[in-house]
């Protein structure tokens, strides 16, 4: 601890703090334009100087260290002066169109100037930078620019892009992209937020409000599943924006692309506004009343016909836990049957177990900060910067304070641009890589340092055997040496972590790959801690703990949806199976076959196209409910607009048709749920460490006649099958898209943009082809978002939660 | 005195290993690797041996600090960016006996345990780049660098990367930057190169002229050494000589030799016998000194007791015939094109002053132009990030403070005195 | 009671000294003026019916649609929608002010920094229904040209002095030209 004076107060601090930092803490105001908490100092703006005792020179608080006996001055005659100047400076470039600015009233620079400001400039300029206004969601004006480099440095620095930078020299300096060419980037917006002038803004609230109509209310982003905090700006009782405020929420004020301008599929042209029944082969506009009383004699009559056990639900990962929980009580309580199931059981669910089976704990929340100081950072073949974007952020984080990020991952994803290593695997291949490293461990003895006993051990070495560095070199198609080489630096760490993600998109991990992970760590002597899965969607934790799975031995999802004839009834709430989950067709076959399709959605989803009935749903932001994290947070989200036409909350409907099939489900406030979910975490079970032997096998090989291997999986703008309803993020990202290495291009006789035909064992699609290095030679990589392009037609499911590439071959179109 | 750095220069071959190896070359790198690496920098710190690229710093401080740094690898950067109006002192170094610096970063590698040297050059130095990558592969087929240089085990190897002409590079983070790969800006001091510089390493950056000074200190000891000129900061240095003088052209001259010796013996006097009228002793951004002061030493002990600096040893002298406006406008518009742009005041401080000379002297200045001028310096002064913005706020402060009726004769009568 | 009071009070003294008044009042001329057939001019700032400032350049409102005229309204009665034009410019969709609940403080007037949005001399607007005090852009326009048109500058800068039109280049300023090449 260090103690020094500022403005006359003596202030303790901690060694390493700049003056602006113990200012700041001290609520002591320092005026900065170029400085962000997030980012390392930058020195440029000088408005943050102040006065140190002792130092001929005025020093800038934001990167000098503040030192023990220090005595500093923060508002003295000089630092006026010299603040005025500044700011003269700044404004004789600034094109004084406040009127017209979206920044005016939220300006850092106008209210500096109106507190340190000259009334009047002695200098007269103008800048005619051209703004540019053709980017998809990011407004650049450089005229108004005061190049304070935050945005610069918040792309590059913090969140690992670098689509921006400083061009030219001295005055003429402007931001720009490369070769000033149109921005394209991930689109996270994060510069829009960092940006303390107008010069960046985001497009689709371009001249739409000016800050003082609107007001603000927080809410938890309905995207994945980290739970970020979105500052909605609302005008006239509608959403305008969604802007980050720092430090709020688990993410701190740091968002991605999909929560900052992913917010308007709620406004989006499908959404439902009253309920449709199916009438002569035809959906129907009915009235509540009518649509209610439909679904219960329907429902009734199933029930006499075949009793509960033909009814089945499947939830949502993305409703509340409110919808969630009057869904398995509707199914429990008023059908009497177990058969209730989500998408998590495509791939949370195998996380879950391979958890249980190994460490013995039924759940593992995920802690966003824990990459943070660990020497070695393992990320398996997961776009956690894509899937999970802010916890994606602290893999960036860790590695620039120093921890070695080893990207395991045949595609190029962020993370792998910014590793410390990047192994280009084969795709599918990370859990062979982990049964590598196991059988290294295991003959370097390095599992035995621990000193400690763990059942399976010989079971476990003896499944690993074969996978020895030569063989691993071979199925991953990695470098021996580079292999042993990594396979050192990972099990000689200090402290280590894996992360991967097991994603209901996803087909190239399964449960193998998590007990792989969990068999490796506990080798280590690593707890649960170390492996690190977090659940997919806004609420795929929640809806989990609700029980929204077969908990008294109830037909699962597979069994619903992949047995034609296995139920009569299906009740679908908030999901479209027909496009996020695989094996389509087989799918489709099922609903055919059902009597009775009830669809509960916000749009007419392509689910919904096929039901019998079709209920309207208010979305999030239009309703009140809790999401839980994967950090298992509960965070409530409040109803901030009000529901599109006639549509209800979930857990309204299903009330309403209870008490139509004379039950009453009563009212769910969150302090009830409260108890549910601590019945749920209270059986989260005790840590049992077991090693359990993995076998490694890809479901589909691919062969002569479909020899690449097909990667499904989410990208940066989209997620599940909510995102594409966002008409912001559609202008980024509308169409679907296959990404095919400039190898398979040249060899399958492939044009970048063109249509190909790519046919699997399941059948065939067409979609457009992007020739990219992004996927290694032999791989496609494959968006599954897009409900036009039935990607999933091609792709198997795997009962046996294993992973489950898809062999397939491609040939251009006609 | 004997010349040291410019020996030999007259030979054409001069650049060839062949002739520097006859002139004695690579015996210094011989003793030195026969003395222990701490030895060395304690000569270096004996010899007294301060940075020849404006700031002065002791050198062998500055080793001492980066060596005790535990952290590897370590990179020596040689600063060859020699950017400034006036300064041409390093050329001849460079073109005419690049085996003299590469046999200084060796031994300064050595006793540093560095592996890897880059020599960062200016981008208007074709003809240096040429000389220096034949120099070095010279120097690769002798074996004095490489991994095993003279079979002794010492690792080294050396670069050179050409600039793309920005003066900031000139400026040691922002050099480090450049190197990087990076946007040429300045970087935040501390912490300072020596301790975290190239990649986050511990990094020396020297000018080409000190490291050209090591071999010498080596060959005849620190004591030796620290008898040669103002034996505060001693040592041969060169002086660049140019504008109104008979014989311009860089001059070897031992450290603490008269301004007025340097002007009137060696560089031949006044051109055309005129008047002198001013005196940059330093390169543009160091102040401007007045005849009656060019008694004094040039030596970074003196040259500040009578307000200005020693700089790069670049001195520009004026005759009565220059308009000195003229010449603070163009230092200025110079220091304007050069502004990286990243703090506000110099970016936009150096563009006002220089606005409002180029008024002043295109005839159509205005009353108080001059303590607007004044206002602008002194909100400069002190307030940037880097020494750049200093330099130019100097030049217009020392050239209003020296020459004040000039400029008001410039208000005042639209035209220059001189005409 | 003095004598004087009583004398007073006897002989209605008071009541006799303003019937003196209400005589002589006979004959001078009246002060009231005939209101519905003789109408006074309203003077240079008078605050009456609301107008925005037609630009005689473009035909259009001059508002640009900053908004300070709805964020310093103490009533609240002032509604601006603006949104992207077609050659990224800022268009004002809709300029509507609730006269009724209008307050005339002319604080809208003094905030505009483009001398955008008057009040009129214009005071006869009364009507039969609350939707005609709705006052939206084209009726807003519709004022200007009825009641200020061309004189309206004059009247306005007048009065209201705006700060807008003091946007020059003060004498004295430093000019930054560009370099030529």
């Amino acid at each position: 601890m260090i103690e020094l004076t500022i403005d006359g107060k003596k202030i303790q601090a901690r060694k390493g703090m700049t003056i602006l930092d113990v200012a700041r803490e001290n609520n002591i105001y320092i005026p900065h334009l170029c400085w962000d908490r997030r980012l390392k100092p930058y020195g440029g703006c000088r408005l943050c100087l102040v006065e140190v005792e002792g130092q001929r020179k005025l020093m800038a608080a934001c990167s000098t260290p503040a030192d023990n006996g220090m005595v500093v001055h923060t508002d003295t005659p000089t630092l006026r002066k010299a603040r005025k100047t500044v700011l003269e400076l700044l404004l004789v470039h600034h094109p004084l169109d406040c009127p017209i600015c979206d920044k005016a009233g939220e300006c850092a620079l106008q209210d500096l100037a109106y507190k340190y400001g000259p009334s009047e400039g002695r200098f007269y300029a103008e800048r005619k930078h051209e703004p540019e206004a053709t980017s998809a969601l990011i407004d650049r004006n450089p005229n108004r620019c005061i190049l304070c480099g935050r945005c610069v440095r918040v792309c590059w620095e913090h969140q690992g892009v670098g689509a921006i930078n400083l061009i030219g020299r001295g005055f003429n300096t402007k931001i720009s992209p490369a070769f000033e060419e149109t921005l394209d980037c991930e689109f996270c917006g994060q510069c829009v937020d960092a940006c303390p002038v107008g010069a960046l803004g985001a497009k689709p609230y371009k001249y739409r409000a000016r800050a003082w109509f609107l007001e603000s209310h927080d809410s938890i982003c309905p995207y994945c599943s980290v739970g970020c905090t979105l500052t909605l700006d609302l005008r006239e009782g509608k959403i305008l924006r969604v802007r980050g405020v720092d430090g709020k929420g688990v993410n701190q004020g740091d968002l991605c692309g999909k929560g900052r301008f992913g917010f308007d599929f709620i406004y989006g042209e499908s959404r439902l506004k009253t309920p449709l029944v199916r009438k002569n082969g035809e959906l129907k506009e009915v009235s509540w009343e009518e649509a209610l009383y439909y679904v219960a004699e329907r429902l009734k009559a199933v029930l006499k016909d075949y009793g509960p056990n033909s009814i089945g639900a499947i939830g949502s990962a993305r409703a509340s836990l409110e919808d969630n929980y009057m869904l398995q009580k509707f199914i429990r309580e008023v059908i009497g049957t177990d058969n209730i199931d989500t998408s998590a059981r495509l791939g949370y669910a195998w996380a879950l177990k391979g958890m249980e089976e190994t460490y013995g704990i039924k759940l593992n929340p995920i802690k966003l900060e824990s990459p943070i100081g660990k020497e070695v950072v393992l990320v398996l073949e997961s776009d956690l910067t894509s899937t999970h974007p802010i916890f994606g952020l602290k893999f960036l984080e860790a590695k620039n304070e120093g921890s070695h990020l080893m990207v395991v991952e045949p595609r190029r994803t962020k993370l792998a641009r910014r590793s410390s290593e990047w192994l280009r695997i084969k795709p599918g291949t990370g859990t062979a890589y982990i049964l590598g490293l196991i059988n290294f461990a295991i003959k370097e003895g390095v599992h035995l340092k621990k000193e400690m006993e763990i059942e399976g051990l010989d079971e476990l070495s003896n499944a690993v055997a074969e996978f020895t560095p030569e063989k691993v070199a071979e199925l991953t198609g990695l470098d021996k040496e580079r292999f042993i080489e990594s396979a050192r630096r990972f099990i000689n760490a200090e402290s280590r972590l894996i992360a991967l993600t097991v994603g209901a998109a996803e087909n190239q991990k399964g449960i193998e790959t998590v007990k792989a992970a969990a068999n490796l760590l506990m080798l280590l002597g690593e707890g649960p801690d170390a492996l690190q899965v977090p659940a997919d969607y806004s609420n795929t934790y929640g809806a989990w703990l609700m029980g929204l799975r077969p908990m008294n031995g109830g037909k699962d999802l597979y069994t619903m949806l992949y047995e034609p004839g296995a139920l009569k009834a299906l009740y679908v709430m908030g999901e479209d199976p027909l496009v996020t989950m695989p094996d389509a067709g087989r799918i489709e076959e099922t609903f055919k076959r059902l009597e009775l399709l009830i669809v509960q959605d916000i749009r007419l989803s392509e689910t919904a196209k096929m039901a019998d009935v079709v209920l309207p749903a208010a979305s999030w932001a239009e309703k009140e409910g809790t999401f839980i994290n994967a950090q298992g947070i509960p965070q409530p989200v409040p109803k901030v607009v009000s529901p599109t036409g006639d549509s209800i909350p979930d857990w309204q409907i299903l009330r309403n048709i209870a008490r139509v099939m004379e039950h009453d489900l009563g009212v769910i406030e969150f302090s009830a749920l409260k108890e549910e979910i601590a019945k749920v975490a209270a059986d989260s079970g005790q840590q049992r460490w077991r090693l359990v032997p993995v076998e490694y096998d890809l479901t589909e090989k691919p062969d002569n006649e479909y020899p690449i291997v097909m990667v499904t999986g989410n990208i940066m703008q989209h997620s599940g099958a909510l995102s594409v309803m966002s008409k912001s993020l559609s202008h980024v990202l509308s169409d679907a898209f296959v990404q095919v290495s400039p190898e398979d291009a040249e060899r399958f006789g492939v044009e970048d943009g063109g249509f190909i035909k790519i046919a699997s064992r399941k059948g065939e699609v067409f979609i457009k082809a992007r020739v990219s290095d992004e996927v290694p030679e032999g791989m496609l990589f494959v968006p599954v978002h897009f409900a036009h392009a039935r990607v999933n037609m091609l792709t198997t499911a795997s009962p046996e939660g294993r992973a489950h590439l898809t062999a397939v071959r491609i040939e251009p179109k006609g | 005195m004997e010349k040291v750095l410019l020996k030999n220069i007259d030979n054409p071959d001069s650049a060839r290993i062949e002739a520097y190896e006859k002139s004695g070359g690579y015996s210094g790198l011989k003793k030195a690797f026969e003395m222990e690496p701490k030895a060395i920098i304690e000569e270096v710190k004996r010899s007294g041996l301060r940075g020849r690229g404006g700031a002065g710093f002791p050198t062998g401080m500055k080793w001492d600090f980066a060596s005790r740094d535990p952290k590897f690898p370590k990179y020596l950067l040689c600063n060859a960016d020699e950017g400034e109006p006036g300064t041409f002192k390093d050329r001849p170094l460079l073109e005419k006996r690049p085996h003299l610096l590469i046999e200084g970063m060796i031994i300064s590698a050595y006793a540093l345990k560095a592996e890897y040297g880059y020599i960062y050059l200016r981008g208007e130095y074709p003809h240096a780049k040429v000389v220096l990558e034949e120099a070095i592969k010279e120097a690769y087929e002798r074996g004095y660098l490489g991994d095993n240089i003279l079979g002794k085990g010492v690792k080294f190897h050396l670069s050179v990367h050409q600039g793309a002409g920005a003066y900031i590079c000139g400026e040691e983070t922002a050099l480090i930057e450049s190197i990087e790969g990076k946007r040429g800006q300045p970087r935040i001091k501390p912490p300072f190169p020596v301790n975290v510089g190239a990649w986050g390493m511990p990094t020396v950056v020297n000018n080409v002229e000190t490291l050209s000074n090591i071999p010498y200190i080596i060959e005849i000891g620190g004591e030796a050494y620290s008898q040669i000129g103002n034996p505060e900061c001693p040592g041969p240095k060169l002086f660049s000589i140019s504008c109104c003088v008979e014989k311009p052209g860089v001059y070897e001259l031992p450290m603490g030799t008269p301004l007025k010796e340097i002007i009137y013996e060696h560089a031949g006097g006044i051109k055309g016998g005129r008047q002198l009228k001013a005196v940059i002793p330093g390169g543009i951004s160091t102040p401007v000194l007045t005849p009656d002061k060019i008694d004094c030493p040039m030596d970074f002990v003196n040259l500040p007791k009578v307000g200005s600096m020693l700089g790069s040893g670049a001195i520009m002298v004026f005759d009565d015939t220059v308009c000195m406006v003229k010449v603070c406008w163009r230092a200025i518009k110079f220091f304007e094109h050069e502004s990286c742009g990243k703090c506000t005041p110099c970016r936009e401080g150096t563009g006002w002053m220089r606005s409002i000379l180029e008024r002043i002297e295109g005839g159509f200045g205005r009353e108080g132009d001059i303590e607007l001028l004044q206002d602008v310096a002194m909100s400069i002064a002190g307030k940037t990030f880097c020494p750049l913005g200093d330099g130019a706020a100097n030049v217009v402060l020392s050239f209003i403070r020296s020459f004040t009726e000039e400029f008001d004769y410039h208000i005042k009568n639209k035209k220059c005195i001189t005409q | 009671m003095t004598v004087q009071e009583l004398f007073k009070k006897i002989f209605f003294v008071e009541i006799l000294k303003g019937m003196a008044l209400t005589l002589s009042r006979l004959f001078t001329k009246p002060v009231t003026r005939r209101y519905p057939k003789e109408k006074r001019p309203a003077q240079l700032g008078f605050r009456g019916l609301h107008a925005l400032v037609r630009n005689p350049a473009t035909g259009d409102a001059k508002c640009v649609g900053c908004g300070l005229c709805a964020a310093i309204c103490p009533s609240r009665c002032i509604y601006i929608y603006t949104s992207e034009g077609p050659d990224h410019q800022k268009v004002v969709d809709r300029y509507e002010i609730e006269v009724l609940r209008c307050v005339y403080c002319a604080f809208c007037v003094e905030a505009c920094p483009f001398g955008a949005v008057v009040l009129t001399p214009h005071y006869e607007y009364a009507d039969y229904s609350r939707e005609d005090f709705y006052m939206t852009k084209e009726k807003l326009l519709e004022n200007w040209d009825k009641y200020m048109g061309e004189k309206g500058f004059e009247y306005f800068d007048k009065f209201w002095n705006p700060k807008s039109t003091h946007f020059t280049t003060p004498e004295g300023q430093a000019i930054w030209r560009r370099k030529s090449g």
